[in-house]
Order: structure tokens, then sequence, then C-alpha cells
């Protein structure tokens, strides 16, 4: 029987039992302190103590992107297969997708490597809608096709309690005039084009939180959506977060709730928060 | 002279170009601004680099073994994109003279373009002015000398000379790269890598030279001191390398022969190329002639770049006075301001001609002043620009609106989302009666909030307290306060002391304004 089979990295910032449960092969990208201490994201350290260690720490975390040979490893893994779907965080924030590619050309299995264009859990957003494709038996020209559509759906809104991380971090993009800001402000950021840009301005959380309900509710537009709260080192914000969705009257398909992993994390930096929402697709 | 390189000598290059990676790798990382500014690019390197020599150190044997072991070690321990793209180069390197027992000048030139062709190959969307086009100038270099009979080292110092060139292009060709004074960090780190190997093959000690790639503007100039770019070869017989060189070095500067007695190939920076080529027809058969305008192809480069980044941005033209309210309204993105505010309204002409004097074709004007917003919604009409009004109606409303300031959106779409931000906010001042009103003295302190008088009394800090316990509401969260020019440093920490043990639910945002007249204005959300 055909099979697909799916890659991602350790990005998605999804539960290992999502990525067990559905056969998703997870590729970590690596996070360090100094030059000595090298960790596989998610495998070797966890965002419990990375976060911890974040908020101490004199020097921030650098992190690096997958070897060749790993993604070789993983993709050596599905050989047989009718082909494997590869997808990752945006190319622009990474060069994960870089990695991901040469290793492809070379692998004994049909690799299409996808650039989701977005990060954490909206990646992970996408590997859900991925998954239903893959289970419902559709092939993998199909699948690549879905796993495009859903990547340009699904939309990321977070905000941060400082842009110094991404800033130092050099991921700021579109956003890097906000900086400059001598007042002290809340900002709300997304992904456009895989790159960090601002969403809006503001200068409360409730205030934050009412202009995240309203773009839900206008991105929604009727449409059953699935979405995902996320938060770095800040699980108080979840509640909250939900009952602001559930405020809505917005059709909730799905709820998920994700931790945001190092990888991620030592850009956005502790305190964070995010929102995901990725409408069905009409086939 | 070094005219092949056995396989023994390969561990010993390839430390030498790891140490010249490591010399230098503070100042690659502080290069790197592209694809993704995060300083590493250095240090990716030479993580890449130590283990293609680690596999490299214990590979015994012939040439085969030892390109294995590189192409091996360098996928390996590939950091970074540009560790992954280097690796590339080493791979496709190390494929061409793999089976040949040892690298002779042939086998060096046809390394560099098979390095250049994997490279290309492994990239989806390559991106000029990086690592890539360093690599590609080098190839391109040493192709002309592939018919002569010359060593690995006239190779290695074409594609030294190359390399350098070709890196302080980079910035011309990636505009990311000339806004940030830079070139490019991987392209950089190349350079010194063959630098490095050039070092190791004439048993030199591993040096490359000082601090000269961060700034780029010095070469640039040094280039266009002349005009033309010349670059030929000549074949004949019995060519005489520092005759030719002697003949032709008061033509120009970035002068550089190399070559054989059969063959010699020729880059000088020249003001008179009909010189160098009439210098060389007396010598020998010319062939592979370029010469190229340098200072069109900077000047067309130039244009390119300047027509990509003067985007239709948007400007803002703001009412205000005080050093300290100026200072956050640029913060937030605001261009040029015009003095004036309550009791001294600027008249029309003098928001035109801050409206005028603008960058950018489009602005916004924010009155910051009730009194103020008539004038400046003439301005649109007086002004050949296309001028938009927020009808801001204080300070604490400009601040808000700005808050709403998009550089990248249109004009229009900028106007709906400042004009929504500004209304978002509460705001509140603190001023002195000037004369007797409503059973309010000369002299007293007089809180207002939208236009209406919400406290008074004789404390500055009693009467702020007031109007800011009538403004507050159920689920504000923050409140602004920018503090006037006759405020005193003990009554800001007083009125902080108060709000804190009063109000915990609201962050305080406190700055000096240096504003006249207003105590304080407040903004609350």
């Amino acid at each position: 029987m055909a099979k697909i089979g799916i890659v991602t990295d350790s990005t998605a910032d999804m539960p290992a039992d999502f990525y067990e449960s559905n056969e998703i092969k997870v590729v970590p990208l690596y996070v360090r302190f100094g030059e000595e201490e090298i960790y596989r994201d998610w495998e070797d350290i966890g965002p419990g103590e990375f976060y911890a260690r974040m908020r101490t720490a004199t020097e921030l975390p650098k992190t690096s992107q997958p070897s060749v040979e790993d993604f070789t490893r993983a993709y050596e893994e599905f050989e047989g297969c009718d082909g494997v779907i590869s997808l990752h965080l945006s190319g622009k924030l990474s060069g994960t997708i870089q990695s991901a590619q040469i290793a492809a050309e070379n692998a004994p299995v049909p690799v299409y490597v996808i650039d989701g264009e977005q990060a954490s859990a909206a990646t992970g957003l996408i590997l859900q809608g991925l998954v239903k494709a893959r289970d419902e038996g559709q092939g993998i020209d199909r699948v690549k096709q879905i796993a495009e559509r859903l990547a340009k759906e699904t939309k990321i809104l977070f905000c941060v309690e400082s842009l110094k991380y991404l800033e130092m971090g050099g991921r700021i993009g579109r956003a890097k005039y906000l900086a400059a800001s001598l007042l002290k402000i809340k900002p709300i950021l997304t992904l456009v084009d895989g790159e960090v840009a601002p969403f809006k301005t503001v200068k409360s959380r409730t205030k934050a939180l009412d202009e995240i309900a309203g773009f839900s509710k206008s991105y929604a537009d009727g449409r059953p959506v699935h979405v995902c709260y996320a938060h770095a080192d800040n699980s108080e914000i979840i509640p909250t977060l939900r009952d602001t969705l559930r405020g809505t009257g917005v059709e909730l398909a799905s709820e998920v709730e994700a931790e945001i992993g190092c990888v991620i994390g030592a850009y956005i930096g502790p305190g964070a928060f995010a929102l995901v929402l990725r409408a069905e697709i009409s086939n | 002279m070094a005219e092949v390189i056995k396989p023994e000598k390969i561990p010993e290059i390839i430390r030498a170009m790891l140490t010249a990676l490591k010399l230098k790798q503070d100042e690659i990382d502080r290069l790197n601004v592209y694809p993704v500014p995060d300083g590493d690019t250095g240090t990716n390197m030479v993580l890449s680099m130590e283990s293609v020599f680690a596999e490299v150190a214990k590979a015994d044997g012939d040439l085969a073994a030892i390109a294995e072991a590189a192409t091996f070690g360098s996928l390996m321990g590939a950091r970074g994109n540009s560790g992954v793209i280097l690796s590339q180069m080493i791979r496709g390197f190390f494929d061409a003279v793999a089976d040949r027992g040892e690298i002779s000048a042939t086998g060096l030139i046809e390394g560099f373009q098979r390095a250049t062709k994997v490279a290309y190959q492994a990239v989806k969307k390559p991106v000029e002015g990086t690592m890539l086009t360093v690599i590609k100038d080098v190839a391109e270099a040493v192709s002309s000398l592939a018919e002569g009979s010359v060593t690995v080292k006239d190779v290695l110092e074409i594609a030294v000379h190359a390399a350098d060139e070709s890196v302080k292009r980079t910035p011309e060709l990636l505009p990311v790269l000339k806004e940030a004074g830079v070139v490019d960090a991987g392209g950089y780190g190349l350079v010194v890598m063959v630098k490095g190997a050039m070092a190791a093959l004439l048993g030199a000690e591993v040096s490359v030279g000082g601090g000269e790639s961060v700034s780029i503007t010095r070469s640039i100039e040094q280039a266009l001191a002349y005009t033309y770019c010349t670059e030929l070869v000549i074949k004949g017989t019995g060519l005489d390398k520092e005759s030719f060189e002697r003949e032709i070095e008061h033509l120009g500067n970035s002068m550089l022969v190399v070559g054989t007695p059969e063959i010699l190939k020729v880059h000088i920076h020249t003001d008179s190329p009909g010189l160098v080529l009439q210098a060389a027809t007396a010598v020998g058969a010319l062939s592979d002639v370029q010469v190229n305008n340098m200072v069109e192809q900077a000047a067309e480069r130039t244009r390119l770049i300047n027509a990509s980044s003067s985007s239709d941005g948007v400007g803002v033209v703001a009412v205000a006075t005080g050093k300290g309210v100026r200072e956050i309204f640029q913060s937030l993105g605001v261009d040029s301001f015009v003095n004036g505010g309550q009791s001294m309204n600027p008249s029309t002409s003098e928001i035109l001609e801050a409206v005028d004097s603008a960058a950018s074709q489009k602005v916004i004007i924010l009155p910051n002043n009730k009194n103020v917003i008539l004038a400046a919604q003439q301005v649109d009409n007086l002004t050949k620009k296309d001028a938009s009004v927020i009808p801001t109606k204080s300070i604490a409303e400009g601040l808000s609106a700005m808050l709403g300031f998009h550089f990248e959106k249109s004009l229009e779409e900028n106007v709906k989302d400042m004009a929504e931000a500004a209304l978002s906010v509460k705001t509140g001042e603190v001023s002195v009666a000037v004369r007797e009103v409503n059973g309010i003295k000369k002299g007293d302190f007089v809180g207002m909030s939208a236009g209406d008088i919400m406290a008074n009394g004789h404390s500055l800090i009693g009467t702020t307290m007031a109007l800011v316990d009538k403004m507050v509401e159920n689920g504000d969260q923050s409140i602004t306060i920018l503090v006037g020019d006759e405020v005193s440093d003990e009554q800001v920490a007083e009125l902080s002391l108060l709000l804190a043990d009063r109000h915990p639910e609201l962050e305080a945002d406190v700055h000096q304004g240096d504003q006249p007249i207003y105590h304080f204005i407040i903004g609350m959300e």
C-alpha cells in the first residue's frame, strides 16, 4: 500500500505524542549556550530549563539549523515510501530548509521540501491538516498541494514582552522600527511572507487581546477555525487567550495548546504568547 | 616553488585555512547581515572547517581517501547557511580532483569550477553578492589560465586576487550589505580561506591582513580612482612577467600580473586601457580582453539601489513643543515638527512649509490640538504633495495615533489605522488656571479630560491624582505621563508612588516631555 512520509523540524512546537501518534519524523535544530554547550532542541533541552537559563544568562543562546546529514538520515527511514513531505519553518528565519533541500536531492525516496513560511505552532497547525490529508489516502501530489495551501491559509499573531530578543537575534524583520520606541509598547507581530512584520501596536495587554479577537473574527468570516494557544514560559495567559477566542463567537473546529520551544523562544523571549488560526480549506 | 599539491600536504593546507578563519572569526561574525543578521557566519565557517580538518587529519593514503574524508567532514560539520554552502563547495572541489593522485594547476582550476557549479546547484535561489558570487568570480578568473603551463601557486595567486576584488563588489550586488556598510560575511570568509591556503603553500605563517573588510567605502573609492577595469591574457613565448609589470604599472592601480613565460594574466585599473593593450600586443598574442567602465557600473548600481529603496513611504509631520515630547514622537516615526500647541497655534503656512520639506511625497499631519486642526486641513489644498490630517486634539492622542503608524503601509491604510488608534486613548492635562472661571481661582491647578474640568485644587499632585481617579475605568491597564518643564523631580517621584499605591493595575510609563503650559499630559487605556 502506498505510503507518504511526513518530516518536519523541531520548531513546529507540537507535543511529542502528536508526532508519535501521527508518525511524523522530527529533525531537531540545535540550541547553543556559548561555544561548548550544544543541545538538540526538544530532545536534550526543553522549554522549562531553557527559559530559566535564558532569564539569567549573560549571553543570549544561539541556534543552528540541522545538518544535511541529519536530514539524510531522516529521509532514509522512509525508503520504499511513495514520497516524503518535508515541511519546515520559514527560510527567512532559518537555514533549516537549505539543509533539507540538499539532503532531499540525494535521498533514496522522492522528498518534497515545503517552506511553510511560518514558525512554531503555526507550522504545527499546518502539520495537523497535512496528517488529515494523508490519512484520507490522498496521493502524494495532492498532499503536497494541500500542504502548500494550508501554509498560505495559516495565520499567527504573537505578542512579545520585549523586542530585544528579536532585534539582537537578527529576526526582527519588518518590525525593526518599533524597537526605536521610547514609549513602552506591546507590539502584536505576525509573519508576512515568512518574515516578522508588525500587525498592531498597543499599550496594554487588554488592547492586545481586543485586537487579536477582532482579527480572529474577520479572519474566520463565518468559517470554522482550528486554533492553537501557545506561550513561552507564560502559561497563565492561556486561559485568558482561550476565553478571548471563545468570546468572539468564532466557531472553533479544534483547540490545542502548545509550549513555544527553545529555538523560537530564543528569538521572541520568555513571556511571549501566540495565537495560531487555520481555517479548513475547501477541496 | 610548488608545481603541484601532493596529498600529504592537504591536511596542512586545510589547517592553515582553518587558522586563517579563526583569526578573522569575530570580524566575519560582525559582518553577517545576510541572509539572517545573526552574527554567526564566522563561527559557523570555523565549526564547519574544524570538522573537515578532523576528518582529513584522520585519513591517510591517497588523494581519493582525503577527498572522501573532506567531503564527509564538511557535510557532517556544516553549520548555518554559510557552512552548508561551503560544504557544497568542498564537495565539488574534491569531486573534481579525487581521482588525480595529486592536485595540479589544472586540477585546482577544475576544482574551483566544480565547487562553483555544485554550490550554485545546491541553492534553490542563488543570490548574487554572497559567497556564491565570490567562488564564481574566482573560478572565472582562474579559468583563463587553464591552457598555460601554470603552477598551483599562480592559480592560487589569481584566486586570492579575484576573491578579494569580488568580495569588495558584494555591497553593490546586495543592497542590504550596502545599507549596513559591510561586505558579505561568507564571501569574506572565503577570501580568508584562500589566503590561508596560499600561506600554507608558500610555507608562510598564516596572516590575512588588517581589518580592511569592514569599511567598504575606502576600497570602492580606491577602485574608482581609475575608470576602467582592464583584464587580458597574453600568450607567447619567453614572456617576462616582471618587465611587463614595469611596463604598465604607471598606468593605474590594483595591478596584478601572473603566469608563466607562455601565458600571462593581467589585471589593472586604469584610465588608459588602450596603452595597456598596446603594451601587451608588443609582447604576445592577446585573448580574453575585458574592459569595463567601473564608474558607469557603479552609477548604474547606485541608481538601481536608490530606485529600489526609495519606496513610496509615508512621512509624518507633528505639531509639538518640548524636547522630550519631540524625542518620543521621533522614536515612533515622526519626521519633522512644527512649533506650536496650546496658546501658540501655528499658521497654515508654517505647517505647509514642514510638509513641503519632508522627504516623503505622502505626508500625514498630526495637529495635536483642536485649535490647529483647521489650519492643518488647509495644507492639502496648498501643497503638491499628498497630505492627510489625523485630527488629533492633544499630544496624548497624537502619540496614540503614532502607535497605529506603519512605515510600509499606504497613506490610506495609515490614515485609517492612526485615526482609530488616536481614539483608543483617554487623554488628560493638568495646567494652571490663568483667570478665574467657574469658581476656580486664578493660579489653582486644573485637571481636564476631553475638554471638561474634572479636578482642581492648590496642589499639583493632588489635582493630578484626582483627575486620574476620575479617568480610570474598569479594564484600563496603562497610563502614559509626559512631565512638563515646570515640574520638579520630587513631584514626579511623589506622583509615581501615589499611582503605584492607588492604581496598581495601571502600568505607568512616565517620560520627561519638557512641554510648556501642561504640567502633566496623560494618556490612559
